[in-house]
């Protein structure tokens, strides 16, 4: 049996570095919320219908960006990035406690960063490839995803962070190590332990919103 | 005025006793959910059990499914956990986080401040209908961090309920400089035997060395010698309310646990040495006795000094409770302490340990026991009445929990019984109301 799939529309967003292109998928009726999706760095074609695909079926509108494109950029730089992408969702009428923001990887670690700097409903970072200096306090619930064979940041820096967030955030945050994986585990993948770290991540991430994104009133469900 | 058919309380013998039909009685059970719990504060928590905005429990309270949660600014509330359209659990989690529950079996969503946020569908509803809110107890509010909630919107406030019993949740969280917390991780066992028989073990000196043999074996093999004669010295207090303790003299904080190292001791030490700074002698000495105390009906808080467990009881029949037990603990303490705390907590009180277990074998005998009703019917609560002060093995703290259940449950009012007042020891005050924390 063929299920629906929606291919994105290809868009541009203006940001203060320059122009970045966008992946969009709009929704008729009165959706459940919006999520930005920050992909891997040169993963927005691999990632982007997919991951897109899964948050529509659970009512969210999704723009999707890689944000190491347009070239290096400093941390302000991608912040004002996700500012921008921001601003094109609230030109559809969704405020920032609507608005969802899922990354991987590269946009993993944006996604953390922008937890401290954006009053959105919920964030998610998947094996984002560094947590350095853990930027608190969060202003948006944060969930972080993690590879225990991710060399980019060992379990040892996830306890960090973690102790690091529990006490000098006063927003609920949580990570989940996963065993026997390292990083690009959100994409499906026949051995067990890889498998079971995907339907798991997809599972959290997809809860974490549901939690905590504001509903648009009179949602379908 | 009448006279109940469930106590006889006989001064001149002197004799109390108290008949078996009120743990095995399905009106008396009955009877009990609404005259006592419908009409009391009831714990549901701690509040440092939600650390963070939105986090949430979800616990059962007089039959009652609640959700015990922070809303989004930090605010402690409860609500009834389930959803206003058509009755479903929104809840099914024992804890978390969220600030939106979305009813999983129509889809409508509420926020953690009980407001409805949508609801699938809208359209179905006139423009006038009004969208319900979720559901809350009549009163909630928390002395010290203990958060109860009553059903009785005409109940008499919290502090003027908690009467007596302040001063030893005072006596308890005046022990961590932080602020006690309760510890990630709940002990949870059901017991079948009514509720009452464990209310009554909770105050009951009496029954420690022969029940609980075992552990003393334990401490007399780990210390090189156990002499537990202090305990005999503790008092029976009535705390007013029906709420009761037994409270040690000051060398009882001392006798449980594992022995601590010169280092952990020195540690243990230090602390209460800063505590008499700010406190004074007086209430330190109170601090240092171990006291075990029953708020009025069902919240349970053991305070060894070097552990304390809080302790919920929840009837769920007459021959059956679900009990929930909690660790608080002061935040600031270093490792080994803790570590003696943590031990404690499983080996004596925890459902493995070697004390809990016996006493839910020796309740569960009383309750099967009680078949044989018919032939015996009454059980004997008398021991040191004829005591000029009764001691913490005596069962006046048993009698005065019995006669403010025997009030509510009939309407007779027992006069309290005349005893000796209590000593210096037991009266002791903080030395400057400045630290006088109560909310």
């Amino acid at each position: 049996m063929e299920f629906l799939r929606i291919a994105p529309e290809i868009s541009e967003v203006a940001s203060p570095r320059g122009v970045l292109r966008v992946a969009e998928i709009k929704l008729g009726g009165v959706p459940r919320g919006a999520v930005v999706v920050l992909c891997d760095a040169d993963a927005l074609e691999q990632d982007a219908p997919e991951v897109m695909n899964g948050l529509a079926e659970h009512g969210y509108e999704s723009l999707a960006v890689d944000l190491s494109s347009p070239g290096p950029a400093r941390d302000d730089e991608l912040l004002r990035d996700v500012a921008a992408l921001l601003g094109r969702l609230g030109e559809r009428g969704w405020s920032a406690e609507q608005i969802g923001l899922v990354g991987y990887g590269f946009g993993g670690r944006v996604a953390l960063l922008a937890s401290a700097e954006f009053g959105l409903g919920g964030a998610v970072s998947v094996a984002p490839t560094g947590v350095e200096v853990p930027p608190i306090p969060l202003r948006a619930p944060w969930l972080g995803l993690f590879g225990d064979l991710d060399g980019n940041v060992p379990p040892q820096a996830v306890r960090e962070l973690r102790e690091a967030l529990d006490s000098g955030s006063p927003v609920h945050s949580e990570t989940v190590g996963y065993p026997g994986v390292g990083a690009g585990f959100h994409r499906d993948a026949p051995k067990v332990l890889a498998h079971a770290a995907a339907f798991d991540s997809w599972q959290r991430t997809v809860e974490w919103l549901n939690l905590r994104v504001v509903p648009a009133a009179g949602t379908r469900g | 005025m009448p006279v109940s058919e469930y106590i006889v309380d006989d001064r001149e013998m002197p004799r109390f006793r108290v008949n078996r039909k009120t743990m095995t009685d399905g009106e008396v059970f009955a009877r009990e959910r609404e005259l006592i719990f419908n009409h009391s504060w009831l714990y549901i928590g701690h509040e440092t059990e939600l650390r963070k905005p939105n986090d949430f429990k979800t616990r059962t309270v007089a039959g009652r499914p609640l959700i015990f949660a922070k809303d989004a600014k930090g605010k402690v509330r409860v609500w009834v956990n389930s959803c206003p359209h058509r009755g479903a659990m929104l809840c099914r989690e024992s804890g978390g986080n969220a600030r939106f529950m979305t009813c999983f079996y129509h889809g409508w969503s509420f926020s953690s401040s009980g407001d409805l946020v949508s609801v699938p569908g809208d359209d179905g509803y006139g423009p006038d209908f009004e969208r319900p809110s979720l559901a809350a107890p009549a009163k909630v509010d928390s002395y010290r961090g203990f958060v109860f909630v009553s059903f009785d919107p005409g109940i008499v406030d919290l502090p003027t309920h908690l009467a007596g019993a302040k001063d030893l949740l005072d006596l308890v969280c005046d022990q961590s400089e932080a602020g006690m917390r309760i510890l990630e991780g709940t002990h949870e066992y059901s017991v079948k035997a009514n509720w009452k028989l464990l209310v009554e073990n909770s105050v009951d000196g009496y029954h420690a060395v022969s029940t609980h043999q075992r552990y003393f074996e334990m401490m007399t093999a780990a210390h090189g010698g156990f002499a537990p004669t202090a305990l005999g010295q503790s008092r029976g207090i009535d705390l007013g309310n029906g709420h009761v303790a037994i409270a040690g003299e000051p060398s009882t904080g001392g006798l449980f646990g594992r022995p601590l190292s010169e280092a952990g001791k020195a540690e243990k030490t230090e602390r209460f040495d800063r505590f008499r700074e700010k406190y004074g002698d007086a209430w330190v000495d109170r601090m240092g006795g171990a006291r075990n105390m029953v708020i009025f009906p069902n919240l349970v808080v053991i305070d060894l000094v070097m552990g304390v467990v809080v302790r919920r009881i929840e009837p769920l029949a007459p021959d059956c409770m679900e009990v929930t037990a909690w660790h608080l603990a002061p935040p600031e303490e270093g490792e080994e302490l803790h570590k003696q705390r943590l031990d404690n907590f499983l080996t004596f009180w925890g459902p493995g340990g070697l004390a809990s277990p016996d006493d839910v074998e020796a309740l569960e005998t009383c309750q099967r026991s009680y078949a044989a009703q018919r032939e015996l019917p009454w059980s004997d609560v008398s021991r040191g009445m004829s005591r000029s002060a009764p001691t913490g093995s005596d069962e006046f703290q048993m009698r005065t929990w019995w006669r403010r259940w025997n009030e509510l449950i009939t309407g007779e009012k027992l006069p309290p019984e005349e005893h000796a007042p209590l000593d210096g020891v037991h009266t002791g005050n903080r030395q400057s109301p400045d630290h006088a924390t109560a909310q």
